[in-house]
């Protein structure tokens, strides 16, 4: 998805700054996407609660500093939509959803990632066994 | 990785296209903007098509999603002007950055959203960050406040966006006022200075450095109106809100540090507690600033959310 704010970014150069250029970062971004758009497929969430969701699986080592700039993105590239909603207990708080394009991405990298994993999973135990 | 002939030649016309659509312009900074700026998307595309060249029919899906190149020449024309716009000023010219033997480098001075982007930036949990120029470090004020818990990264989408313009004049006439202030006190106290004043205080908080009472207000009636230039310069080139409120803590923050340096030198007792308290107040000021205008930025955003989900309520049940 083309985005401008992708190349304002990079226009300032924060690529090269945050790290996020080397492609194992870029990689994991990625599934962390997966991540959130597979949490929100569920249904919608708020902040707080998806980085608590996503740190319960210590495998995808991910914390706050990375989940809302991610968020930021998805909702800059129309996959996902927010909004501050009243709650009769605690404070209001911004909740995520997928959009109608974000749930059909969504299904799209489901694929691909089922594939890949199939794929790695296959590659990865033959190389055990020799 | 390498992209298919077949595809290349998509993106070459592709772009032929674009590069026709965009508008004529007499600035060469402006020009030279709008084609590395289509270079720039030229070179994405063709790194998504060399991603994807071993799927079929990906390449037809890559380019739509780019849109048509009339679209995109557009916004490569929009995106320029936004850019060269205080061209008179700031270095604009593509050889100021890029990469030089693989290395990249950015000569160029950073555009005032940039800097202020530094100052103020939930999304960022460093609380510092290099300097966009020269040495050192900024200080990210919303990642202080975010770990403090103050303030959430999600808080507002925009930074100050929808923070209404009464509140961000306010914010312009208490940072000039202060520096007015701090102006003013200058040209009061000038006059009462004894001959000689402390210029430098040893790590024992004991003057060891003396100058004519003449410099003393030099480098703090500078620094003020360094401050004070900034926030002017920011609203009447109408910068977004988040560089106009990052001008206002600046001038804020410069004018206390002022104010305390030229108070130290004026006191000529021993002891810093003045300067450090100028220090404090530099820091505390832009702070105080920021959370309020965000508290006020988040509040004005619910209000729209909760408007926003009223009127589809009412859509729904008619």
């Amino acid at each position: 998805m083309y985005d401008m704010g992708a190349v304002r970014s990079h226009e300032g150069s924060s690529r090269v700054e945050d790290g996020s250029g080397s492609s194992l970062s870029q990689f994991r971004k990625g599934i962390v996407e997966l991540a959130i758009l597979a949490l929100l497929h569920e249904g919608e969430e708020y902040g707080g609660r998806i980085v608590e969701r996503l740190g319960e699986h210590p495998g995808l080592a991910i914390g706050a500093g990375t989940v809302y700039p991610l968020l930021a993105r998805l909702k800059r590239s129309g996959l996902i939509d927010a909004s501050w909603r009243e709650s009769p207990v605690g404070p209001p708080r911004k909740y995520y959803r997928l959009t109608r394009s974000g749930g059909r991405e969504f299904a799209a990298m489901l694929e691909t990632w089922e594939g890949l994993s199939r794929a790695m999973a296959e590659l990865l135990s033959k190389g055990a066994k020799r | 990785m390498s992209v298919q002939p077949r595809a290349e030649e998509l993106v070459d016309s592709y772009f032929a296209l674009a590069r026709a659509a965009l508008p004529k312009t007499a600035d060469p900074a402006q020009a030279a903007a709008m084609e590395e700026a289509l270079a720039d998307i030229r070179s994405q595309m063709l790194e998504e098509l060399a991603a994807a060249s071993s799927r079929t029919g990906e390449d037809a899906r890559i380019l739509a999603d780019f849109g048509p190149p009339e679209e995109l020449a557009e916004e490569c024309a929009a995106l320029a002007r936004e850019e060269s716009r205080p061209s008179a000023l700031w270095v604009k010219a593509s050889a100021f950055s890029g990469r030089a033997l693989g290395l990249p480098y950015d000569l160029r001075l950073p555009s005032a959203e940039r800097v202020a982007s530094r100052w103020w930036n939930p999304l960022d949990p460093r609380v510092l960050t290099p300097r966009l120029f020269g040495a050192g470090w900024t200080i990210n004020f919303a990642a202080v406040a975010s770990r403090l818990g103050i303030v959430r990264p999600d808080d507002e989408e925009v930074p100050f966006a929808l923070v209404p313009r009464r509140w961000l004049v306010l914010a312009l006439a208490l940072s000039l006022a202060l520096a007015a202030a701090t102006v003013a006190a200058v040209i009061a106290c000038q006059p009462g200075l004894p001959a000689m004043v402390p210029s430098h205080f040893g790590l024992d908080g004991k003057a060891d450095g003396f100058e004519a009472k003449a410099w003393a207000p030099v480098a703090p009636l500078a620094v003020t109106a360094f401050g004070a230039a900034l926030v002017a310069a920011s609203w009447l080139r109408g910068r977004s809100h988040l560089a106009r409120v990052a001008s206002c803590a600046l001038c804020a923050s410069l004018s206390a540090l002022a104010s305390g340096v030229y108070s130290q030198q004026a006191a000529a007792a021993g002891g810093v507690s003045i300067l450090i308290a100028g220090l404090v107040a530099s820091l505390v000021l832009p702070f105080a600033l920021f959370i309020v205008l965000s508290r006020v930025g988040r509040h004005y955003e619910r209000l729209r959310d909760y408007e926003n989900e009223k009127a589809s309520k009412e859509e729904r049940e008619p």
